[in-house]
C-alpha cells in the first residue's frame, strides 16, 4: 500500500509545472535545439528518401536489395540509433540530429517507395507510351500523382520527429530530452511537467503547421533554409570518422557472457508481456474514450475535450511516459505498461472514434427507428459493426508495440531493452552490440510476421506481366 | 503513301498463367499516312493489340517492325525509340490530373527532351514552350484551357488534351482506344472527323479500335477486324497472314531513321 501512496505523493509533486517566466526562458535554448534537430533532421531525410523512393517506385534496378535494407535500418528503434550515435559521435544535439535524420531517411523511403508504387497505372503508361525516360515519368507521373499523399505522410512523420526529438534527447542527443531527464534526475518534477507541457503544445504547432501545408504544398520549401540552418549549427563539429570508427570496431565481436544468455529467454519473454499487456490497456481505455470522442454518439461538448484529451495522450511518446512513470512508480514492467498503454490509448482513441464515426448510417438508423436509446443504439449497431477496423488497428499496435516495448526498456521498463541500457552505461559495448542486434532480429522477425499475414489477408493476383521499362 | 510503317508478324501475346492466349498469331502491315480502323467486340483483344504494338505488354512470340526498328522490350533505348513515334490517345485519356493542362500536352515532347529538359519545365515554362502547347490545343478547339488543371476538365474536354498530347509527340502512326465508345453517335463523329482530319494533315497512320463497323466504314478507308484474339478480316483485301521471311533476311522497305 505505501507503493502507492508513495506512486501518489510523486505524481502529485508534478503539479503545478513550473511556469515561471525565468524557467521558461532558461528553456528557449533547448526548444530551439530541439526544433532545429527536427527541422534540420528531417530536410535531410527528404533530400535522401525522396529520390531513392522515386527510383524504388519506378522500380529500377537494383529495388529489392535497397528496399531490404532500408527495412533492416528502419527496425532499429530511434532511441537505439541515438545510442549508437552518441556513443560514436560523442553527446550533444549533432548526435540526437544524425541518428534523426538516419532513422526519419530509412522510414520515409519506405514509405514513399510503398506510396509511389501504388500511383495509378493509367497515367504512367501514357507517359510511358510518349518514349519518356524513367526519370521523366517519375516527375511527370509519381510525384504530381502522389503529391498530396506524399504531403501527408510526411507531415505525419514530421510529427513523429517532433517526438523523437525528444526521445534522443533523452539519452545524450541534447535539447528537451537531455533537460527533461535532468530535471527527472534531479526531482524538480514541476519543470519535468512545463518540459512535457512545452512538448505537447510543440506536437499541435507541427499539427497546425501540417495542416496548412498539406493545402498549400509549396510553403514546404520555407523550411529548406531553415533547415540548411539547422544542419550548419548543429552539425557535430568534431565529428572525427577515425574515433568514430575506432569506438564502433570496439563494439566487435558482439558477445554475451553465458549467464546472459541463460536470462536472455525471461528477457525476451518479459518484453512480449509488456507489449501485449500494454496494447490491452491501450484497447480498454480506447473503446470508452473512442465512444465518448466520436461525433455520432456523443454530444459535440463532451467529444471535443476528450479529442483534445486523447491528442495529449498521444503528444507524449512512449519513451517520455516512461521516463515520468519510471518516476513515479520505480523502476520495472509496470511502468513500461503504462508507458506503452498511455500513448497507444490516445492513438487508438482517435482511430477508434473515427471508425465508429464510419460505419454505415443504415443498419444503425435501423435500430434507432425502434425507439432505442442512445447507449443501446451504440451497443446493438455501431460498436458491433466497427468491430472490424477496432481489430485491425489492435492488431496494427500490437505490432507497434512489440518494437516500443525493446525502447521503453531501454529508460528501465525492464525486459531486454533495459539488459541493453545496462550494459551500455557500463561501457560493456560487446555485449550492448549483441543486444542491439538482438532487439533488431526481433523487430525484423515480428515486422516479417506481420506482414506476411497482411498478404495472406490481399490474396494474391495474376496479371499481364507489365513492361515497366 | 505506300511505305510500310508498321509490320506486326505472328504476334501471340499470352499472360503467364493463362491458358489461352489473348492475341494468337496476328500478322498485318499499316503503311505510312494510312488510316486504319480496328473493330471487334468487346474482349477480342483490340486494347492488348495496342498495348502490345508499343511495347507495354510483352509478346510471348512474334515480331513487331516499326518505321525500320524490330522491337525489343528488353533494350530500353529500342522502346523508347519506338514509343517516341507512336503516339497513344488511352481509352481513358489518362492525365496527369494534378498537373495543368499544359504539362499534359507537353508530357508529348518527353521522349526528344533531356531529364533536365523536363524537370525544368515542371516549374518554369518558356514562352515558345507554352506557344507550341497553345498551338496543339487550338488544333483540338481547347486553346483557353491552357492554364487550368486537368483534373477540372470534363471527360470530354481531357480527351481532347490527351488528343494534343498525341499531336506534341509528332508521331508517324496515333493509336486511339476506343476514342468514341462512351460518346453519343452526334459527339461520336465530330471526335473521328478531328481525328481523321489531324492525322490527314499531319500525314500520320492512324490506328483506332471501334466497336461500331458502320462508323468504320464511314471514316476509315481499311477495317481490320478481330474476334477471339485473331484477326479475322482485312478489308484492304490483303492476306492476313503476312508472309513468312527468315529472321536473317533484310526488311523489305529502306529503314527510316527515329
Ligand atoms: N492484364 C490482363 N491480364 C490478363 N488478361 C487480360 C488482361 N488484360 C486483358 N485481358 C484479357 O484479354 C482479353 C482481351 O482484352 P482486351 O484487349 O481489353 O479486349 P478489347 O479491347 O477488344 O475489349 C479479355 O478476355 C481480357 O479478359
Ligand atoms: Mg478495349
Amino acid at each position: 500500500m505505501s507503493d502507492w501512496s508513495n506512486a501518489w505523493s510523486t505524481l502529485v509533486s508534478f503539479f503545478p509545472p513550473d511556469l515561471s517566466l525565468t524557467y521558461l526562458w532558461a528553456l528557449r535554448g533547448p526548444v530551439l535545439e530541439s526544433l532545429g534537430m527536427t527541422v534540420g533532421a528531417m530536410v535531410l531525410a527528404y533530400v535522401l528518401s525522396l529520390p531513392i523512393g522515386l527510383y524504388l517506385g519506378m522500380r529500377g534496378p537494383g529495388s529489392r536489395p535497397i528496399l531490404w535494407l532500408l527495412t533492416s535500418l528502419r527496425a532499429i528503434p530511434d532511441l537505439t540509433l541515438a545510442i549508437f550515435c552518441v556513443i560514436a559521435f560523442g553527446i550533444g544535439p549533432g548526435a540526437g540530429l544524425l541518428a534523426l535524420a538516419i532513422f526519419y531517411a530509412a522510414a520515409l523511403g519506405k514509405v514513399l517507395a510503398d506510396l509511389f508504387q501504388t500511383a495509378a497505372r493509367g497515367p504512367m503508361a501514357a507517359l510511358r507510351a510518349t518514349g519518356a525516360s524513367r526519370a521523366q515519368v517519375a516527375l511527370y507521373g509519381l510525384l504530381p500523382l502522389k503529391l498530396s499523399d506524399v504531403i501527408t505522410y510526411g507531415s505525419y512523420e514530421f510529427e513523429c520527429a517532433v517526438r523523437s526529438s525528444v526521445i534522443v534527447g533523452a539519452v545524450g542527443g541534447g535539447g528537451l530530452g537531455a533537460e527533461l531527464v535532468g530535471s527527472l534526475n534531479a526531482f524538480d518534477f514541476q519543470r519535468s511537467a512545463t518540459i512535457v507541457l512545452i512538448l505537447v503544445l510543440m506536437v499541435a504547432l507541427i499539427d497546425f503547421a501540417a495542416f496548412h501545408f498539406r493545402r498549400r504544398p509549396r510553403w514546404v520549401a520555407i523550411l529548406i533554409p531553415f533547415g540548411a540552418y539547422a544542419l550548419y549549427a548543429l552539425w557535430p563539429h568534431n565529428i572525427t570518422l577515425v574515433h568514430a570508427a575506432h569506438t564502433i570496431a570496439g563494439m566487435f565481436p558482439p558477445t554475451l557472457p553465458a549467464k546472459a544468455w541463460a536470462t536472455l529467454p525471461t528477457l525476451l519473454l518479459e518484453t512480449v508481456e509488456m507489449a501485449v499487456f500494454g496494447t490491452l490497456l491501450a484497447v480498454a481505455l480506447a473503446i470508452p474514450l473512442g465512444m465518448l470522442a466520436a461525433r455520432n454518439l456523443t454530444p459535440f461538448w463532451l467529444a471535443i475535450p476528450v479529442r483534445r484529451a486523447l491528442e495529449v495522450l498521444r503528444a507524449i511518446p512512449e519513451v517520455v511516459w516512461g521516463l515520468i512513470l519510471v518516476a513515479i512508480a520505480g523502476i520495472g514492467p509496470v511502468a513500461g505498461i503504462w508507458a506503452l498503454g498511455l500513448h497507444s490509448a490516445g492513438c487508438l482513441g482517435r482511430l477508434f472514434a473515427e471508425s465508429f464515426e464510419n460505419v454505415p448510417v443504415a443498419p444503425v438508423n435501423a435500430i434507432a427507428s425502434t425507439g432505442a436509446s442512445r447507449l443501446s443504439i451504440a451497443t446493438y449497431a455501431t460498436f458491433p459493426l466497427a468491430i472490424g477496423p477496432l481489430a485491425i488497428h489492435g492488431l496494427f499496435r500490437l505490432e507497434w508495440n512489440m518494437r516500443q516495448a525493446t525502447v521503453v526498456g531501454m529508460i528501465g521498463a525492464g525486459g531486454i531493452g533495459q539488459a541493453l541500457y545496462e550494459a551500455q552505461q557500463l561501457f560493456f559495448y560487446p555485449r550492448m552490440m549483441a543486444y542491439l542486434i538482438i532487439t533488431w532480429l526481433v523487430v525484423l522477425l515480428v515486422d516479417a510476421l506481420s506482414q506476411h499475414t497482411r498478404r495472406r489477408l490481399d490474396g494474391a493476383h495474376l496479371a499481364i506481366e507489365e513492361r515497366v521499362h | 503513301m505506300t511505305t510500310p510503317l508498321l509490320q506486326v508478324e505472328h504476334l501471340r501475346v499470352q499472360p503467364p498463367g493463362a491458358e489461352r492466349p489473348i492475341l494468337e498469331d496476328v500478322s498485318t502491315v499499316i503503311r505510312a499516312g494510312e488510316r486504319v480502323a480496328l473493330v471487334g467486340p468487346s474482349g477480342a483483344g483490340k486494347t492488348t493489340l495496342l498495348r502490345a504494338l508499343n511495347g507495354s505488354v510483352r509478346a510471348l512470340s512474334g515480331r513487331i517492325l516499326f518505321n525500320g526498328i524490330q522491337l525489343d522490350d528488353r533494350s530500353s533505348r529500342i522502346l523508347r525509340q519506338v514509343r517516341r513515334g507512336m503516339a497513344v490517345i488511352p481509352q481513358k485519356h489518362d492525365l496527369v490530373e494534378n498537373l495543368k493542362v499544359y504539362h499534359n500536352v507537353m508530357a508529348g515532347a518527353l521522349g526528344r527532351w533531356s531529364n533536365a529538359h523536363a524537370l525544368r519545365f515542371l516549374f518554369w515554362q518558356t514562352a515558345s514552350e507554352l506557344d507550341e502547347a497553345r498551338h496543339a490545343l487550338d488544333r483540338v478547339e481547347m486553346a483557353n484551357k491552357l492554364h487550368d488543371s486537368a483534373g477540372k476538365l470534363s471527360g470530354g474536354q481531357q480527351q481532347r488534351v490527351a488528343i494534343a498530347r498525341a499531336l506534341v509527340q509528332k508521331p508517324l502512326l496515333i493509336l486511339a482506344d476506343e476514342p468514341v465508345a462512351s460518346l453519343d453517335p452526334r459527339m461520336a463523329r465530330q471526335v473521328l472527323e478531328l481525328l481523321c482530319k489531324l492525322a490527314e494533315d499531319d500525314g500520320v497512320a492512324l490506328l483506332c479500335t471501334l466497336h461500331q463497323p458502320e462508323l468504320a466504314r464511314e471514316y476509315f478507308p481499311r477495317t481490320l477486324e478481330m474476334r477471339d484474339g485473331k484477326l479475322t478480316t482485312d478489308s484492304a483485301g490483303q492476306a492476313p497472314v503476312a508472309p513468312t521471311r527468315s529472321a536473317g533476311e533484310a526488311p523489305a522497305w529502306t529503314p527510316g531513321n527515329a
